[in-house]
């Protein structure tokens, strides 16, 4: 299967999804501040082990993750290696509402998304 | 002494095999690992006997019914024959122990037929898939049990018949079963070998054998089980996070209340808008355990009480019962069912052999 497209189609659509971030009110987006981020833990309302994205996705975008609670697989985050990731807007927003709920208590601001879209598509291999 | 030949070669080749073949259908029962060579094994069985049967009516001398079948008087005066210590010795079979056989091609035949009844309804395989329904399956598993139990006690009759036979006819009979040749009986006629016979049956069993395995040969997952339906929006919305369970798995009224929970789905809110946890809701509940598609969803449906509403298949008091294990085992159903992905749970998809009872 020829790849290339999704590629393109992703190196397309993070830079849309970062203006609709920036539309709603981000700054400059900062890849350091995403990967802080993406690391970052918070305190578990259920006062259990702090969690973090990385809780499920891995440290590494490049590679796959585990779910925490459900042990499933989770591809890789990074569009290096999952070329159709942050393709689809409604997708990740339908994820980062989710998961972010989870994670830090909330949903995510513009700012943190950016950031976090900006460090995931930038990670090469 | 003179001895002459009783049983013939197919009559002896016929004997062999189904004692193989019964022990085989033994050997492989009640685990789901085995089920298809459990199936062949009593396929076999019946294919034998049916082939004895018709034996039964153009073999030789000694293997023909009306050599010797006798009627109720005859089997009376010989049980009384026999307590008096002045029995003959007979060729063949006494009119004992020809009832006997008949009773032991009865039972195969009719464990043959039960078999074939449990694993349509059942599993949905076999001549009987797709006509018989689940509950109409499981509803001769025991039966089929208490006849391959009914067997097994024919067969200790059997043995014991053999040895005190042998020893009152001062003859070794099981090797006569081997060789066909007895001691010679004064006026009973010797049977003609019939080698081609015997030649044509072990080629068309061991053909029918290799024709009915030829999927497993070829690398096939035996009785896989039938698609089970598919929804693209509920596969993605349950199917991302963990295993998509599929609806057969929880009665209705779970799906409705894990739907109604999606807010607080084990500590996760699920965020899903209103339409598609909606249409998600419906694809759940109109294919959910009451439909009994399969085994598994007949148990669900039957064994949960109707005042719960498990949230978790891991809460069925089926699944407690059927899978002894600490609860964060959880969610690994594909470490021993090979077709969790599919959703099918059948039992010729285990990997493992089954930890409980049945």
């Amino acid at each position: 299967m020829n790849l290339a497209p999704l590629a393109v189609a992703a190196l397309l659509a993070a830079p849309g999804l970062i203006d609709a971030y920036r539309a709603a009110g981000a700054g400059a987006p900062d890849a350091a501040r995403g990967r802080a981020f993406w690391t970052q833990s918070f305190a578990a309302p259920d006062g259990g082990v702090a969690r973090a994205c990385t809780s499920c996705h891995g440290p590494d975008p490049l590679g796959p993750g585990r779910h925490v609670k459900t042990g499933e697989v989770l591809a890789a985050m990074a569009p290096a290696v999952e070329p159709t990731r942050f393709t689809d807007p409604a997708e990740v927003e339908k994820w980062f509402k989710r998961n972010c709920k989870w994670t830090v208590g909330r949903e995510c601001t513009p700012q943190e998304k950016a950031d976090v879209v900006l460090f995931l598509t930038e990670v090469k291999r | 002494m003179a001895k002459m030949r009783i049983w013939d070669v197919p009559t002896r080749t016929f004997h062999g095999l189904l004692g193989a073949a019964v022990a085989g259908a033994w050997l492989t029962a009640g685990d789901a690992r085995w089920l298809h060579l459990h199936v062949l094994a009593g396929t076999l069985a019946a294919a034998l006997t049916l082939f004895r049967v018709l034996w039964g009516f153009i073999g030789g001398p000694h293997a023909r019914f009306r050599a010797f079948l006798r009627g109720p008087r005859d089997v009376r005066a010989h049980i009384h024959d026999l307590l008096a210590g002045t029995a003959h010795r007979p060729a063949g079979h006494d009119p004992l122990a020809g009832w006997a056989m008949v009773a032991a091609m009865a039972l195969v035949l009719l464990l043959a037929v039960t078999g074939v009844w449990v694993l349509g309804g059942e599993e949905g395989q076999g001549p009987l898939g797709g006509v018989l329904s689940v509950g109409q399956g499981i509803a001769l598993h025991g039966p089929h049990g208490a006849l391959s139990l009914a067997l097994l006690c024919w067969l200790g009759l059997h043995l014991a018949g053999v040895v005190l036979a042998s020893l009152r006819h001062g003859e070794a009979l099981p090797l006569a079963m081997v060789t066909g040749r007895k001691r010679a009986v004064p006026g009973a006629p010797s049977s003609p070998a019939h080698r081609g016979v015997a030649l044509l049956l072990v080629g068309a069993i061991a053909g029918g054998a290799l024709w009915s395995a030829r999927g497993v040969l070829a690398g096939e997952r035996p009785y896989a089980g039938r698609a089970l339906p598919d929804d693209p929006e509920w596969r993605s919305a349950c199917g991302e996070c963990h295993l998509a369970y599929p609806p057969h798995l929880l009665p209705a009224r779970s799906w409705t209340a894990l739907m109604d929970g999606q807010a607080d789905h084990f500590g996760e809110d699920l965020g899903l808008e209103a339409e598609p946890a909606a249409r998600v809701e419906r694809f759940l509940t109109s294919h959910a355990a009451e439909r009994e598609v399969n085994e598994a969803a007949w148990y669900v449906a039957h064994t949960t009480p109707p005042a719960e509403t498990p949230l978790r298949v891991t809460a069925l008091p089926w699944w407690r019962e059927r899978h002894p294990v600490p609860d964060d085992d959880a969610g690994r159903c594909g470490d021993c069912h090979a077709d969790a992905e599919a959703g099918t749970f059948v039992d010729g998809a285990m990997t493992r052999k089954e930890r409980s009872s049945r």
